[in-house]
């Protein structure tokens, strides 16, 4: 009895000593040379026989390895909705208009020829004839159609559908728009990738099937979706029937780096060709680098600034929110929280939007001013005040700036720091703060997609006005520079609403920043866009 | 024995219910609001509601606590909000890659730490006894993310030898392993000298020298055996936190693990992968908790008798 049981324990020993051998076995493997050495990225040269295009060699490469700190939610246009997604969704589907950033101007995609009805109600669309889906249909009015009505009952594009009544076919190659109010920048909507173009066919067969059609879109865009291994790695084969002409690179890989240290290392030694989500601290490091080259524009969609809770709280008193105004400077806060790289932005407006007036004066900081509005306000010996923050850095460290210019007129700032999706309800969706430091992206190129979700009386709940701020003739003001088409009136009723903001302050705009498109200097023929709409159907890559 | 395995098994079911209840409060207690993270900050009002009642966020706790337990112990886990893909199936996609790293780095520091932990143990004092201590005791103080960057600054950039990114090919794994076992491996180089020291004191060590067995066989059949209790502690609760997935060198090295996809569902605030990933945790944590038991039984054959019951105990006598 004992003895078989010494035994077996012997076997048992046995038995886990070899699965031990065995596993030391294949963790050797490890060190031993991959076979297929799986990195495209040091292809050797050899190839030959690749045409030169000028003076440059094009690479045998045939694949552009991209990279991006996050994962894009969803590849099904009407289910996008941030920054990060649209980056992928302008790979795999076309809106109707594209917008040119070099030009400024709109450039025919999916739609041919567009016009305007006198009252601006209505648009009326030609469309592209021949264009191919991924799977080889072709694309009819009827698939427009179906795409956009589908876009704008979707929730995700709530803060750009309001203005959109529906989209109807009138022929089997043109299609209208119906407004439900003149919208000036209507057509700017019909650039967001939001409303890019999908099989009707391929939704109604995947939603039959009750399978996710943002896993397997069928698009008409320059390339086509192979393989999502979620969390991981997304891989693009061109599309061959590309309407613009067959792209030139033939694979365009992402991989998801959530590390933005590792982004800048993977950047660096050329293991992939671009990085989006470099952080700050790597910008300089990177720039010098001789393998990279960098793309800077002035012109940005983000604005950095303070939100003040003008219903509660110490901020209710306009003199108060005027002594931050004086108190601050903001080229230190760009300094402190973007490098420098960006413009200091007097009104409520990024820079590469339209609205965006270079001439308009904010304050300038004066101390001795600050103090008499703090005193004004009834505090002359300074105030406590807490800034409820996003705890990251994009947003801490012009904060912590702030603070310390705030400290020398005595308004003495202390941070509240909470994690993104905790900011995001407590001060935009509950309103528990007296005030922020945040920065706002435009969603629509226009100042007055900023001006009515971030101050308007109509936008305040839902985590739009959160500064509270409420003034009819400044509501009535936003509402005019809709319906008025002429672009020269419109200035001018931005150049008030402007002014409003500046005499009442219920927020103080700091800062436009320019985040530096880094990228390997052998990529060529992408085109920018700094809200990283980059098409890169023509990029190519080109030898040393 | 069997019979022991079983009630274990069925003592796992309470622990993860009760692991899935602290982690639905938890949930349910921190701010944060899922729709707002799914339509953006600036979404009307009336399209929030929809979706909240879409996703039934609007049902009571307790309502969605159980609905969540019945479809958790049906197999559905619910699907993410942030990619819509069933939790279940996001969890298998990322499971290999945390189970490959977790294992590979468990052997190698099983092979690596276990002979020089004894090693240092028989020359204690020696040369290598204080290299092996000094270097042990570096590599323990070293965050395992500071090693990780080290590492890649001079393997993949400087020197250019390997690749950093991912878990692809067999090359791939090299970095991520070291640095993933190199804290495991001092802790049971450690562990083993500090167990073994103590063993190769004990009378029964001096009678079994006595009787001329070599001093080989004295080592590893009398020594090692009662020194590897505490060393299968450590391996165990090492695993059993490897296969949790390492956030930090999951993030460094950008291998799709679970590590990286409870991080990412936590700040997306995410529920249903966290709780997915969670109670996968959870259960491996039991999992190995139980195979670490059960391999005492084999190292000390006295634990066995606890698993048999006292009437068959006497039954057999």
């Amino acid at each position: 009895m004992k003895k078989s049981m010494k035994n077996s324990m012997k076997k048992m020993l046995a038995i886990l000593l070899t699965a031990a051998m065995a596993a030391a076995a294949t963790g050797c493997g490890g060190s031993a040379p991959a076979p297929s050495g799986g990195n495209s990225a040091e292809a050797p040269a050899g190839g030959g026989g690749q045409e030169a295009a000028g003076e440059e060699k094009l690479s045998s490469r045939d694949t552009l390895n991209m990279s991006c700190k996050s994962e894009p939610t969803s590849l099904d246009p009407s289910q996008t909705k941030d920054l990060v997604t649209w980056m992928f969704m302008y790979n795999v589907s076309d809106p109707l208009l594209y917008f040119n950033w070099e030009t400024q101007e709109y450039e025919p995609a999916i739609a041919t020829e567009w016009s305007a009805s006198d009252d601006g109600l209505e648009y009326t669309f030609t469309i592209r004839e021949g264009v191919k889906f991924h799977n080889g249909d072709t694309m009819t009015v009827d698939d427009v159609v179906f795409s956009l009505n589908r876009a704008i009952a979707s929730s995700f594009t709530a803060q750009t559908n309001g203005c959109i009544d529906k989209f109807e076919k009138i022929d089997d190659t043109h299609m209208k728009a119906v407004l439900k109010y003149a919208y000036a920048p209507f057509l700017e909507i019909m650039t967001n990738p939001s409303y890019s173009i999908v099989s009707q066919k391929a939704v109604e067969e995947c939603e039959a099937a009750g399978r996710d059609f943002g896993r397997e879109p069928v698009g008409v865009g320059a390339y086509k979706l192979t393989k999502w291994q979620s969390g991981n790695r997304l891989e693009f084969e061109r599309n061959e029937d590309y309407y613009r002409g067959v792209p030139k690179m033939k694979y365009i890989n992402w991989t998801i780096i959530t590390d933005a240290s590792a982004g800048a290392m993977a950047l660096e030694s050329g293991e992939v060709d671009y990085y989006y989500g470099l952080a700050k601290a790597d910008f300089d490091h990177l720039m010098a680098l001789p393998n990279l080259t960098t793309v800077i524009d002035d012109r940005a969609f983000g604005l950095y600034d303070i939100t003040f809770n003008t219903t509660d709280g110490p901020f209710t008193d306009v003199n108060l929110r005027k002594a931050v105004a004086y108190a601050i400077n903001r080229d230190e806060i760009l300094l402190g929280g973007a490098n420098g790289l960006g413009v200091v932005n007097n009104c409520w407006c990024a820079t590469g939007a339209t609205g965006y007036l270079p001439d308009f004066e904010w304050y300038e900081q004066d101390l001795d001013k600050a103090k008499e509005c703090l005193a004004a306000a009834g505090y002359p010996d300074g105030i406590d005040v807490v800034f409820t923050q996003d705890s990251s850095d994009t947003y801490m460290a012009p904060a912590e700036v702030m603070q310390a210019q705030l400290a020398k007129v005595g308004i003495n700032v202390t941070f509240e720091k909470l994690q993104r999706s905790v900011w995001i309800d407590t001060v935009s969706g509950n309103r528990q703060f007296v005030a922020s430091l945040r920065m706002t992206n435009h969603v629509i190129n226009d100042a007055e997609y900023m001006l009515r979700r971030r101050l308007s009386t109509e936008m305040l709940g839902g985590g739009n006005n959160y500064a509270g701020y409420q003034n009819p003739e400044f509501d009535k003001l936003v509402d005019e520079s809709v319906t008025e088409l002429d672009p020269a009136k419109r200035t001018e009723i931005f150049r008030k609403c402007y002014e409003m903001i500046k005499e009442d302050v219920p927020a103080i705009p700091l800062y436009s920043d320019t985040r530096p498109i880094i990228i390997n200097k052998n990529v060529k023929g992408w085109t920018f866009h700094p809200l990283e709409r980059n098409v890169w159907a023509n990029a190519y890559l080109v030898e040393e | 024995m069997l019979k022991y395995i079983g009630k274990r098994l069925l003592m796992m079911i309470p622990v993860i219910i009760g692991v899935i209840f602290i982690i639905f409060t938890i949930m349910e207690l921190t701010p944060g609001d899922p729709v707002m993270m799914i339509l953006g900050e600036g979404a009307p009002m009336e399209a929030q509601e929809a979706l909240r009642e879409e996703m039934g966020l609007n049902n009571p706790f307790l309502v969605r606590f159980a609905q969540y337990v019945i479809g958790a112990f049906q197999g559905d886990l619910g699907t993410s909000y942030t990619s819509n893909l069933p939790v279940f199936d996001e969890i298998m996609s990322r499971m290999p890659y945390t189970l490959s790293l977790a294992t590979f780095s468990i052997c190698v520091a099983v092979i690596v730490g276990l002979p020089i932990g004894i090693l240092s143990a028989i020359k204690q004092y020696s040369l290598t006894d204080n290299m092996t201590l000094a270097i042990s005791l570096t590599i323990t103080s070293m965050p395992a993310f500071f090693l990780a960057m080290l590492l890649m600054m001079i393997f993949c950039i400087k020197l250019g030898w390997l690749p950093m990114m991912g878990l692809s090919s067999p090359k791939h794994y090299i970095l991520p392993v070291i640095a993933s076992a190199s804290s495991t491996t001092a802790a049971l180089l450690r562990m083993t000298r500090t167990t073994m020291l103590e063993v190769i004191r004990q009378d029964y060590i001096r009678t079994a020298k006595a009787k001329g067995a070599t001093p080989r066989g004295v080592t590893y059949g009398h020594a090692l055996r009662n020194a590897l209790l505490p060393v299968v502690t450590v391996i165990g609760t090492n695993f059993g936190f490897a296969l949790g997935g390492s956030i930090v060198l999951e993030q460094v090295f950008t291998i799709p693990g679970l590590g990286q996809l409870m991080i990412n569902a936590i700040r997306q605030k995410d529920t249903p992968i966290v709780m997915g990933a969670v109670m996968t945790t959870a259960i491996f944590a039991s999992l190995i908790n139980l195979l670490v038991d059960i391999i005492y039984t084999y190292i000390d054959p006295r634990l066995a008798s606890q698993f048999t019951s006292v009437k068959r105990q006497v039954k057999k006598a």
